[in-house]
């Protein structure tokens, strides 16, 4: 689905109350630095277990998604709402 | 209902994946990366999982629905954890037989239960459960 209306809103729309949004995307690149950094500290098991061509599709996701947090076009958060009561 | 074109496209790229079987590179890259080893590629940590038992006062009694859950992270996880019921949810049935044999293995599966389902189209009552996650899921 695509909207440029934010999750909290469509959350809200879709009658959820209590909508809570907390932005967790500090956590989420420094996760998305660990993928990387860890897949290029294994990359020769890695290699061997996956093959040359999902590892480097891997790899390239990997730096891809640094890159766009970093950018700042990619953001995660944690979104807790409740259902409404119902009548 | 036939399903869209996401939903086929998501299904066959994740199938594809699903049915990669795990080794012990992708295991141990996993457990440093994100703390789990269920298979999972996301970004969700164990200690944002742990965070999820706390927020959604998951415990003995009340039933989860995880949605897209891929092999079972975080929805078995949280079953686990906390002593609810689970139901996990996903478009590969491959994902949803690893699942199936994880909860086995752990010796829970009479609290965890997989459906092959599209968020889309949810075959759930209203008010099935107390509480739903969904986590890395687009759709
Ligand atoms: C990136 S994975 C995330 C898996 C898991 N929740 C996690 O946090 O690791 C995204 C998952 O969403 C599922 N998915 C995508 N579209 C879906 C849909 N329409 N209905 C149900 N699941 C869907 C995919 O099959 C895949 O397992």
């Amino acid at each position: 689905m695509a909207s440029n209306r934010d999750q909290a809103d469509l959350l809200a729309a879709a009658g959820f109350a209590e909508v809570e949004e907390a932005d967790f995307t500090g956590e989420f690149l420094e996760t998305a630095l660990r993928w990387l950094r860890f897949s290029r500290e294994l990359e020769p098991a890695l290699r061997a277990s996956l093959g040359d061509d999902v590892a480097d599709q891997q790899l390239a996701d990997r730096t891809e998604m640094v890159t766009a947090i970093e950018e700042g076009l990619l953001k995660r958060s944690l979104l807790v709402a409740a259902a409404r009561p119902r009548k | 209902m036939v399903p869209s074109r996401d939903e086929r496209e998501a299904a066959a790229l994740f199938a594809e994946r699903y049915g990669r079987p795990g080794s012990d590179a992708t295991r141990d890259l996993e457990r440093l990366v994100i703390g789990s080893d269920f298979g999972a590629n996301g970004y969700t940590t164990m200690a944002q999982a742990d965070l999820l038992v706390e927020r959604l006062d998951l415990a003995e009694g009340k039933r989860l629905l995880d949605v897209g859950s891929g092999r079972g992270w975080p929805g078995l996880y949280l079953a686990k954890k906390s002593g609810c019921g689970v139901v996990v949810t996903d478009l590969p049935e491959e994902a949803m037989r690893t699942a199936a044999h994880r909860a086995g293995s752990e010796g829970f599966s009479d609290r965890a239960h997989m459906v092959v389902a599209s968020a889309r189209r949810l075959p759930f009552g209203t008010a099935t459960f107390n509480a739903i996650v969904h986590t890395d899921v687009l759709c």
